[in-house]
């Protein structure tokens, strides 16, 4: 969840970048501008994948640290654990997006 | 940055891994000239392989310093051995302990210190101004994977004979009911059986790449907050809104640096957060091959 933001401003350059037509041919503009759509749509996807995930993640945590405070050590060591498997799958599609940006 | 200038109408000429991935020079102070070229032979890079050296020795003289220590016996005194010894006991009891048993721990110890230290220092060589982390490159976490998968399975087939080992992929599904459901019940297990076979493999490729997608997503974000800075300022690359108003280079620039500051101490931990990942995953692995559930 804290890597929307950056990600969301990448994604935001690339299409920037991608659609820069400068009033001049509007034909490879607009082939530009559709080629990093595709890719920005799905780091969006991805992005609220992990987002769903993390909350799930954390939303157990503290339930289960709100019912027994004295385990929130064994609780906090298993969330760190799940939160960054979640969040590796989702990064996996990210870094994926934007290698086909610039492939 | 600003290599060729902007061709209007077409994509900017961008190229955001070029100081994540491998290369053949180390740029210092690159406005001031103070590179290091040449790094490569025959066309192979060598940034990265030097950077693994480097952690490699740091890992064993730490590592043979603390060996060292710790055979006189003496409790550790000092805030420097004190806090190698506090390292060597987060992986016994967060990461060997928890995935392996008590039992198996001690003997898989070595190796799992050994890459958790070695994967964390290489990590953190990405947040020293100017280099690199070499997990930034799939040839690096596939290697450390591929030694992972060899250690996973070989103490597997070591535990349970390779016959006896290759069976216990195979799960075993009880169904009540007559011939139809035993049948039934034998399809299952045998498309269970495939899928245990693959995900042996997968495990060990998706180790490789959840390393590589944290490490290049990470730095290659920071590359491109940094980035802003320079397209806004620099006219190659003819941002209409950047040309006509130049006091724009000032608030972006200190938004920019600022979120950099804040994402660098996010990389910090997701540094150490991949590194434990990694070798706690390897660790349950190891203890799955040795014990199986089934």
């Amino acid at each position: 969840m804290t890597r929307i933001l950056p990600l969301c401003f990448v994604a935001m350059v690339v299409l920037l970048a991608g659609a820069e037509p400068a009033f001049a041919q509007a034909a490879p503009a607009a082939e530009t501008a559709v080629k990093s759509t595709g890719p920005g749509i799905g780091m969006g996807l991805a992005i609220i994948g992990i987002g769903i995930g993390i909350g799930l993640v954390g939303y157990a945590a503290l339930s289960g640290i709100a019912r027994q405070p004295e385990q929130a050590g064994a609780i906090q060591g298993a969330m760190f654990i799940l939160a960054g498997l979640v969040e590796g799958a989702g990064i996996i599609a990210l870094v994926l997006c934007l290698a086909l940006v610039f492939l | 940055m600003a290599d060729k200038p902007a061709v209007a109408g077409e994509k900017l000429p961008i190229d955001p891994f070029s100081h994540v991935v491998d290369s053949d020079h180390i740029e210092i102070l690159p406005t001031a000239g103070l590179t290091i070229d040449g790094l490569s032979i025959a066309g192979i890079p060598l940034k990265f392989m030097i950077l693994m050296t480097v952690t490699a020795m740091l890992v064993a003289v730490i590592l043979l310093w603390l060996g060292k220590k710790m055979r006189t016996g003496e409790p550790p005194r000092g805030k420097l051995w004190n806090f190698f010894e506090s390292l060597l006991f987060f992986v016994r009891d967060k990461i060997a302990r928890p995935g392996l048993g008590d039992h198996d721990a001690d003997k898989f110890l070595p190796y799992l210190v050994t890459l958790f230290l070695f994967i964390f220092g290489m990590n953190l060589m990405g947040m020293l101004p100017f280099l690199g982390s070499p997990t930034a490159s799939i040839a690096v976490t596939g290697a450390l994977a591929l030694v992972s998968f060899c250690v996973i399975h070989a103490s597997g087939t070591k535990s349970n004979g390779f016959g006896g080992y290759l069976k216990t992929f195979i799960p075993h599904i009880h169904l009540e009911g007559g011939a139809a459901m035993q049948l039934m019940g034998k399809v299952i297990t045998f498309g269970m059986a495939i899928l245990e076979y693959a995900t042996a493999f997968i495990r060990a490729g998706v180790l490789a790449v959840r390393l590589f997608a944290n490490m290049l997503a990470g730095h290659t974000v920071l590359f491109m907050i940094l980035f802003f800075i320079a397209l806004v300022a620099d006219p190659n690359y003819q941002i209409k809104i950047a040309e006509e108003n130049d006091w724009l280079f000032y608030p972006v620039a200190l938004f920019s640096v600022t979120l950099v500051t804040a994402l660098s101490l996010l990389e910090l931990f997701i540094a150490g957060l991949q590194a434990f990942i990694f070798t706690f995953l390897t660790a349950v692995f190891i203890g799955l091959a040795k014990h199986p559930p089934h």
